[in-house]
């Protein structure tokens, strides 16, 4: 399962989970992506099971990118203890998702394909997922030109 | 290449609270710059954007009809999208000469079906997936094609000096650039399932403890063992609680 070989503190505070994925929230790498509609924290064992599914599904065809990392800690206080006493332990790690992240990415396989095997992905997640396609996100978003000869003003 | 045509309107209000305005009525705030003239607000209809867009006519020259206004040609500099929705929030227009070369990114496609694929069950890979190019304004494709059919398993990669570019048109694209590649399946995909085993495997005798002492933490270096780590908070604590509770019944009964 995916975690920090270290980190710098052991523990943090659980933050808030306002917005959008203002990062992180394109398709780089493949053809398809399963992409987070609602905010949520997606645990390692989650990532791995999507993961899992999906390369079964595939039959290890294709290739996956995983663009979340879990890397803050969930601590948890022992079952029957008291309050008080400080902060609990570290249980596992967690990866922040806000709508809009794009949390795996697929290429090298039909659509047909992909779309069924992110569909069982997302079946593994805590949160509402959308399939989408890297023509539908990007139409249009690419010709970012500027002129060669005797570019203008800008505004 | 043919130019689309595209209906704008000028507008005076700027801000985001106008531009959310606009958005609510099923306009698309748009800005147009460039060519050593000032720039000019102007707003046009989201559906009329969504329809060239899905007709492939967001990566070539436009024909920007403004009333009021000479007709302009413009290619789409940037485009912004809401993150979840996919909306288009903001259009930015480059105001182009048809006489002066512009540089633009355009979508490589690949088409046809490498023989590693279909021979020996590669995977293709596409490395690259927009190709920057110079050129006419008028000239500017809308994708260019790519021909893969030819890629062997595991051979060498299709490179940006391969692609056979449209007349007119020039790649500013470092050439060694790969484009598309046929990759043995992934068979390791192995590996990582067997990582989380053996860290299950540490973590089941610490059972209240933590799956992830040794991940961070100073105190199991400490220790040197993770399950010690995880279950000595809990000992003390479990048994503090378990006499108070026995003081407490007794006091009580």
């Amino acid at each position: 399962m995916l975690m920090p070989k270290r980190t710098k503190y052991r523990k943090q505070q659980r933050g808030r989970r306002s917005g959008v994925a203002t990062r992180g929230n394109t398709i780089a790498f493949g053809e398809y992506a399963l992409q987070a509609q609602e905010v949520g924290w997606l645990t390692s064992r989650q990532i791995e099971a999507a993961r899992k599914a999906m390369t079964n599904y595939t039959k290890r065809g294709g290739k996956i990118w995983i663009r979340v990392f879990p890397d803050k800690p969930v601590t948890q206080k022992p079952a029957e203890t008291r309050m008080g006493s400080g902060k609990g332990l570290p249980e596992y790690w967690v990866a922040v998702i806000k709508p809009g992240r794009v949390i795996f990415e697929m290429g090298g396989v039909s659509p047909v394909l992909a779309q069924e095997a992110m569909r069982r992905a997302a079946q593994k997640l805590p949160m509402k997922s959308k399939f989408i396609l890297r023509e539908e996100e990007t139409a249009g978003a690419a010709a970012s030109a500027g002129a060669a000869a005797g570019g203008g003003a800008n505004g | 290449m043919s130019s689309h045509d595209l209906k704008v309107t000028s507008r005076q209000e700027k801000g985001k609270q106008a531009a959310k305005r606009l958005r609510r009525e099923g306009l698309v705030p748009a800005v147009a710059y460039g060519h050593k003239e000032e720039p000019v607000k102007l707003a046009l209809n989201a559906k009329e954007l969504r329809d060239l867009m899905a007709h492939g006519g967001s990566h070539g020259l436009l024909n920007l009809k403004c009333e009021g206004a000479p007709d302009s040609p413009v290619i789409i500099k940037a485009l912004q999208r809401h993150p979840v929705s996919h909306a288009v929030n903001a259009v930015d227009f480059l105001r182009v000469s048809l006489t002066e070369k512009v540089t633009a990114s355009v979508p490589l496609v690949l088409e046809g079906e490498p023989v590693g694929v279909k021979m020996d069950g590669g995977v293709l890979v596409q490395a690259l997936h927009q190709l920057e190019i110079q050129a006419f304004p008028q000239d500017l494709p809308e994708h260019i094609m790519v021909d893969v059919s030819h890629l062997e398993f595991d051979g060498a990669p299709i490179h940006v000096r391969e692609i056979t570019l449209p007349q007119g048109v020039e790649a500013m694209t470092d050439g060694e650039e790969p484009v598309a590649v046929v990759n043995p399946p992934a068979l390791e995909e192995e590996a990582p399932s067997s990582v989380p085993e053996d860290t299950e495997a540490d973590s089941v005798p610490a059972e209240h403890g933590s799956a992830l002492t040794g991940g961070t933490t100073d105190k199991a270096h400490h220790t040197g063992n993770r399950s010690d780590t995880g279950e000595k908070p809990a000992g003390p604590d479990n048994g503090g609680i378990t006499s108070r509770q026995a003081d407490n019944a007794k006091s009580g009964g």
